[in-house]
């Protein structure tokens, strides 16, 4: 049986596994069903992304959504629970990514996802005795998402015909008439509003690295971010939740106490499935 | 660990070669690009409708999940659809007798949206 110590680190990844895996479900059942409607959807719109090309995979059918739906389920659930962990894992994140192009491949990519991804990409390679291991899975999802925001910045600078252009730009302003809120319709009657928050937008995003400082510094950014992330539901209803998830990687998840996932002493050794 | 560091080292290089160069099409290195289009303080802004016509003429707007598409899907094939309009066939159900793919233009003059809206069409499909 495979052991788990009580480092702190090796603790985080513990509930940061249950969380991503569990989040899976929630992802595929209730936040985007929309994907499951794709194997619906005639051959002629279909338009497969880079990899799917190289890759050859197969056009999405009523069938193969199906397959990879419930083998994704099946795989995340037993992920979640932490058995098989470098199985089950490799497993969800052939999968999610399978679900993914089944996603984008009709016209429109989400942006959302990478840090996401990365997750699934380093959960698998943790070694419970290894605490290097565990520091390496923590640290590469928190500079995944930090990357998310700062490579943001670049892409508004080249697509929006350089920086100071997107600033001064109505790029909100649209996005609330696009797509409002009640709140957001407030705000598009005060375009001034919206004016400075794109530029406290990029202020955010240029300031992301800072999540990465220890101490209050980055608890400061944390809720910087967090913050932007709600107002950006509020105002127009995007909320790019599978990132969000992630940025408890962020989090002490290693002090959270709760019946039988207690957190045991620091130094000692128990069996993974009493974990 | 070497390997670990390897693999992140070459996943570092791909996302960043995706930001300086790469289109949507390089997912999951594609660059991060959501809302980094500019617009000018005036201007247009236009929304994709799908609209179903029964065949007593009533309009259906018709939602991603009836169709199995999303707005934004719609619109990132817009172009598509307006040079070949038979593809929204492939859109319809036996309730329609005629699939009508619309854009709703909404007005901006220095940053003041203005009250009026009007519906282009840009492609139809009749049974």
């Amino acid at each position: 049986m495979a052991s788990v110590t009580a480092e702190p680190m090796v603790q985080r990844v513990l509930w940061l596994r249950r969380l991503v895996y569990a989040f899976v479900w929630v992802d595929v059942l209730v936040l985007t069903p929309w994907v499951r409607d794709h194997g619906h959807v005639p051959r002629d719109l279909y338009r497969p992304l880079l990899l799917e090309r190289v890759l050859h995979l197969p056009a999405p059918t009523p069938r193969l959504v199906g397959v990879v739906l419930v083998a994704l389920l099946a795989s995340s659930a037993v992920a979640a629970v932490g058995r098989a962990p470098r199985l089950a894992g490799v497993a969800v994140f052939a999968l999610y990514l399978e679900w993914m192009f089944i996603a984008f491949s009709y016209g429109k990519v989400d942006h959302d996802r990478f840090t996401f991804l990365v997750a699934l990409a380093v959960l698998p390679t943790v070694d419970h005795l290894r605490r290097d291991t565990a520091v390496f899975a923590v640290r590469a999802v928190q500079v995944a998402a930090v990357l998310t925001y700062l490579l943001s910045v670049y892409a508004k600078h080249r697509f929006g015909g350089g920086l100071e252009t997107w600033l001064d730009s109505t790029t909100l302003l649209r996005a609330v008439v696009r797509r409002g809120t009640f709140i957001g319709d407030v705000l598009a009657h005060q375009p001034w509003m919206l004016h400075v928050a794109q530029y406290l937008v990029v202020g955010m995003e240029m300031a992301s690295p800072l999540l990465l400082v220890p101490g209050r510094v980055g608890k400061a950014m944390l809720a910087a971010v967090v913050a932007f992330h709600l107002a950006t539901f509020a105002t127009v209803t995007i909320l790019f939740l599978p990132h969000v998830v992630c940025l408890t990687a962020f989090l002490p998840l290693e002090k959270i106490e709760l019946g039988p996932f207690r957190m045991r002493r620091r130094g000692a050794t128990v069996p993974e499935g009493v974990v | 660990m070497k390997l670990r560091l390897t693999v992140g080292a070459l996943a570092l290089a791909a996302v960043l070669a995706g930001t300086l160069w790469g289109q949507d099409d390089d997912f999951p290195v594609g660059p991060f690009r959501m809302y980094a289009t500019s617009a000018k303080p005036t201007g247009t802004v236009r929304i994709a409708e799908l609209w179903g016509v029964r065949p007593d003429g009533t309009r259906v707007l018709l939602q991603a999940h009836d169709v199995g598409l999303r707005r934004a899907e719609l619109e990132g094939q817009l172009p598509r659809f307006r040079k070949d309009p038979s593809l929204l066939a492939a859109l319809a159900t036996p309730a329609y007798v005629e699939i009508r793919l619309e854009e709703r233009e909404r007005r901006i003059v220095d940053r003041r949206v203005q009250p009026h809206q009007k519906r282009i069409l840009v492609a139809s499909w009749h049974r």
